[in-house]
């Protein structure tokens, strides 16, 4: 098993960078035979029943795990079975393939998809998840002059890595509380948690999975992916992503059993989704548009699984996937999938009541049986409607067609649907990005020009107050002025009465002791031998003896 | 005393060398100048290889001789977990710049002292980080402040950098100020200045005292990290800065600042005196994240895109250490090195950009991705990274991050906002990255290739980043140790 899981990871990145290099093999054959390789090693996995995997393989010190289970191998080989016909498909209708990087990518997509689906820790397969966004967002770019494709990379990219951000909340929050990665561990720890922080948790695991499976609103990148993307490579953005999506709800979905709140927001987050798909494609162009007819089934899925958790929900996964391959191939000319176009969805959805009748969930049964009748009659009403030039087929884009001369508003919901179409729809989505990212810039560009760029001449004026103009500089000038003369004063007056006048009359006196010295001197020098001191010498003689005397007593 | 004490002191006096060397050296060309230095700062990273296993077995390794003995003040360093860490980012990034520039103009003429000025700056990080004496950090740090206004002054682009260098020095001075009003504080109240002294005994002080510590040496380091609005020196003196010295100061020198909040206040004061500031700073990341990444989305200028990115992340740093929780403070310290890395890179990018195509405006640059594909594939691999894409390093951080937002007693709103502001880290990623490498305004007389000599070490840095970013474990190993030495008191 665990080399199995090591083949089915290391092999599509091998011949990803055998594309990489070696240009002149073709890419056709490295991705077909990728494809039967990968398919050979799923259904080999698949046959060897379930179990968990300890790799001696550890990241950020959380040790890595694989929960090997039937019903992600089962979405993975169904994956691999699309892309399969896919790559059939177009090769018979003789259209060009992809280039060697564009193959690459498949590649890559098909090892780190394994991984997301197989891993049994969250960061790991949160890792897996923001590299196949990655991949998704990439394979937007035809060429390095394609600048277009450039702005479709950023939306895409920033919109599934907003849903990497919800999903990272959602993680963090349910780790805080159980303090580990194994999802098992985390969801089943789920239940123990505080209710406002498992709302928190939940709401964000929501979100994320709408961003992932492209439910509306959150769809623009399947639309635009589809409108730009060769088939074989559109199977990144429009199927491997949203079944990511799908199996991740399925991961999350026991934190919401026997909790009817978060059971309501399930089913809330669901009905608004199929509603605002609805009134947002009420009045587009009819016809076939995967994108929103894949986003019903994304957003009734999420109705679907609001309440109880329906077994054999992976093969109910494979029929919605199976449901996006024929509507992605669907040709008014061919009139096999024509048929299959409306049949399989009922094949799918009838299948799943069978399957689901044995474990008696009249709940999910009766939620699935109305929304699943109601976007099924809506969808045959909005593909009865008149078709505009220029619109068969494809992506039906977020154009109006409306102003009340093809559609009759008789109905509020059409109204609804026709205020939703201009209002929201045409608005705020279809431009919405770009009147966001011009929002944004136009704050940034305000906070530059009024905070960033006014903080040198803020200083520059501060300073110069300061400094020049302002009274407490003028007044400390001042004073210290008048510190200053008035020390200059007493300093002057110090040093006349302290230092001057003392040396001069110091002087004056040393002149005079000198001069006097030297009057003496001069009187003195010339004279004969003084007689009439010899007194002086005797009367000292005179008083020794006498002292010597007295000393002898 | 011991053979790894003598070693420890090499890391400072390798570089010392390396500077006497070229300033006698007058005549030394660019060439040797550079040699020598590449030489003296590959040798410190040695010295700190042989000192791993060393540290392995005791957690510290320390060398004291006295200095102003009658002050108590010694030439005392400590290599522990925590400044290892930083330490190491330090000297490769400088060593990167040193064998960057060899490639660049900058530094042709009086290229002994160019060199012998980066030694310097990278001497005052090194000393910075092993200081155990508060004198000898503070002058560390002043030293770090001297060698890079220099820097900026003698070899800075255009008239500006009179200005530029001025405002950087009077600006991070003030912040040098408070701390050092901090240091003088512990010093004169605990009659040390050891560190380690001071870290046992500084919680002994009265609360009020540690909190109002806790303030000064908060905001002074804050400047030095250029957190919003303390950062206007910042986008001016990175944009003006030769590019390698921008690497180094974006790269290295903002961490120092992480550094002295977790040496100082952290490591030193009670969790009660560091628990009231905990909310404002992060508060303050959340602010510096989104209006950095507001501002680089703004500019023009390639280089300043970058340097206003530093500030949006430095946001994530300090909101991480604000979490005052394990996973939060790992997590900044893994998010210094990897911000380390990645601004590293995309500098050296921007520089490779402006020296093929002598432009700066992201509106005269375009479509350069076909015609330079390594450099893209650079560019790629960096914002991307700083874009938090795993594996590449900042994820890791991130992760950890965030994590410890929602395990701190904090409101969860305030770590979701900082989640999802990281998502306009993404819009001036991908603005830049687009706006350089995509569509048709290619400038015209390119040449045919990017000069090898700074592709080279670009390059090298870009897969550096990968392998850090896959095989975290020996960071995180660090930064988990760093936490100990920390909060545990381990060395």
């Amino acid at each position: 098993m665990g080399f199995l899981v090591l083949f089915l990871f290391t092999l599509p990145i091998f011949s990803s960078f055998l594309m990489a290099f070696a240009r002149q093999w073709p890419a056709r054959a490295i991705l077909v035979g990728q494809v039967a390789l990968s398919i050979a090693g799923s259904a080999a996995l698949f046959s060897l029943g379930e179990g968990d995997l300890s790799p001696p393989v550890s990241f950020m010190n959380e040790p890595v795990y694989f929960s090997v289970h039937h019903t992600p191998l089962l979405i993975y080989i169904c994956l691999l079975f699309i892309l399969g016909v896919l790559i059939f498909v177009h090769s018979r209708r003789g259209d060009n393939f992809l280039t060697n990087f564009q193959a690459g990518l498949v590649c890559l997509s098909l090892s780190f998809g394994f991984i997301a689906f197989i891993s049994g820790q969250f960061m790991v397969r949160y890792i897996a998840l923001d590299i196949v966004g990655l991949l998704v967002a990439v394979s937007l770019i035809d060429s390095f002059a394609d600048e277009g494709g450039m702005r479709d990379f950023k939306f895409t990219f920033i919109i599934l890595r907003l849903g990497d951000l919800f999903l990272l909340a959602a993680i963090l929050l349910l780790q805080f509380h159980s303090q580990t990665l194994d999802i098992a561990a985390m969801i089943a720890g789920a239940a123990e948690l505080p209710v406002g922080i498992s709302v928190w948790a939940f709401v964000c695991f929501i979100l994320a999975v709408s961003v992932k499976s492209g439910a509306p609103p959150f769809d623009r990148w399947v639309r635009k992916a589809q409108a730009r993307r060769h088939p074989v490579l559109f199977w990144l953005s429009g199927f491997l992503m949203p079944a990511l999506g799908y199996y991740l709800l399925y991961r999350v979905l026991p934190i919401r059993e026997g909790e009817p709140l978060l059971q309501g927001i399930t089913f809330a987050f669901g009905a608004a989704s199929l509603l605002f798909n609805y009134l947002a494609g009420g009045r587009k162009p009819a016809g076939v548009s995967f994108a929103r007819t894949s986003g019903f089934y994304s957003a009734l899925l999420m109705c679907v699984v609001a309440f109880e958790t329906p077994d054999h929900l992976g093969w109910y996964f494979v029929g919605l996937l199976l449901s996006r391959l024929v509507l992605l191939l669907y040709r008014d000319d061919v009139p096999v999938l024509r048929a299959l176009r409306w049949a399989f969805p009922f094949a799918v959805n009838l299948i799943f009541i069978l399957l689901n009748l044995s474990a008696m969930l009249p709940g999910t049964l009766a939620v699935w049986g109305a929304l699943s009748a109601v976007v099924l009659l809506l969808d045959w009403r909005t593909s009865r409607r008149p078709q505009p030039e220029g619109a068969a087929g494809g992506n039906a884009g977020a154009r109006d067609i409306g102003n009340g001369d093809r559609v009759d508003m008789v109905s509020a919901v059409e109204r609804a649907a026709g205020w939703v179409n201009r209002s929201f729809e045409g608005a705020i989505l279809a431009a919405g990005f770009e009147k966001a990212k011009s929002g944004v810039l136009r704050l940034a560009g305000w906070l530059a020009d009024n905070i960033e760029n006014r903080f040198d001449p803020a200083m520059a004026w501060l300073g110069e107050k300061l400094m020049r103009t302002s009274a407490i500089e003028r007044s400390y000038d001042r004073g210290i002025d008048w510190i200053g003369e008035k020390f200059m004063g007493l300093a002057r007056g110090a040093l006349v009465e302290v230092e001057i006048r003392p040396t001069e009359r110091s002087a004056e006196a040393v002149d005079e002791a000198l001069h006097s010295l030297t009057d003496y001197e001069d009187r003195t020098s010339n004279r004969s031998f003084r007689r009439d001191l010899i007194w002086i010498p005797l009367f000292l003689i005179v008083v020794l003896l006498f002292m010597v005397v007295i000393a002898r007593g | 005393m011991a053979f790894t004490q003598f070693l420890l002191l090499g890391i400072t006096v390798l570089p010392f060398i390396g500077i006497v060397v070229l300033l006698i050296w007058g005549k030394a060309t660019k060439k040797q100048a550079g040699t020598i230095g590449i030489i003296s700062e590959s040798l410190a990273l040695l010295i700190i290889i042989l000192l791993y296993p060393t540290l392995k077995q005791q957690d510290a390794i320390r060398f004291s001789v006295p200095w102003i003995a009658n002050m108590d003040i010694s030439f005392s360093l400590r290599l522990n977990w925590l400044s290892l860490t930083f330490l190491v980012t330090e000297v490769l990034v400088t060593l990167v710049a040193m064998i960057y520039s060899l490639g660049e103009e900058t530094g042709e003429k009086r290229s002994n002292f160019y060199y012998a000025l980066l030694l310097l700056f990278s001497l005052g990080m090194s000393g910075t980080t092993l200081a155990e004496d508060v004198f000898l950090f503070y002058v560390f740090w002043e030293l770090m402040l001297i060698a890079s206004v220099l820097l900026i002054l003698i070899w800075g682009h255009g008239e500006i950098r009179f200005k530029v260098s001025l405002k950087y020095f009077i600006v991070t001075h003030l912040g040098s100020l408070l701390v050092l009003i901090g240091l003088i504080s512990l010093y004169v109240n605990l009659g040390t200045a050891n560190v380690s002294e001071l870290v046992a005994g500084a919680k002994m002080l009265p609360l009020a005292t540690q909190r109002y510590l806790t303030a000064f040496f908060l905001i002074g380091f804050s400047v030095k990290m250029a957190i919003f609005p303390l950062h206007i020196w910042l986008p001016d003196a990175h944009t003006v800065a030769p590019m390698p010295v921008t690497i180094i100061l974006a790269a290295a020198m903002l961490s120092m600042g992480t550094y002295g909040i977790l040496q100082f206040p952290f490591a030193m004061f009670s969790l009660e005196a560091i628990q009231p500031f905990a909310i404002w700073m992060m508060i303050a990341g959340l602010i510096s994240e989104v209006y950095g990444a507001l501002m680089a989305l703004a500019e023009k200028d390639i280089k300043r895109i970058i340097a206003y990115s530093s500030v949006s992340q430095m946001g994530y740093i300090l909101f991480g250490m604000g979490t005052l929780t394990m996973q939060g403070m790992e997590g900044a310290i893994l998010h210094v090195v990897y911000h380390a890395i990645i601004k590293a890179l995309l500098f050296m990018v921007v520089g490779v950009l402006i020296d093929i195509t002598g432009k700066r405006s992201i509106e005269d640059i375009g479509g350069l991705g076909m015609k330079y594909p390594i450099l893209c594939i650079c560019a790629a691999i960096g914002v991307l990274g700083i874009s938090g894409m795993p594996p590449l390093g900042i994820f890791n951080s991130e992760w950890m991050i965030f994590s410890g937002g929602f395990n701190s007693d904090i409101p969860v709103v305030l770590t979701v906002l900082t989640l999802l502001g990281s998502l306009f880290t993404v819009f001036y990623a991908l603005r830049f990255f687009g706006g350089v490498f995509f569509g048709d305004r290619k400038p015209a007389g390119l040449p045919a290739k990017a000069p090898l000599a700074l592709t080279i070490p670009t390059l090298a840095v870009a897969v550096f980043l990968l392998i850090e970013g896959v095989m975290p474990d020996t960071l995180l190993d660090w930064a988990l140790r760093g936490f100990a030495t920390i909060f545990g008191g381990a060395g």
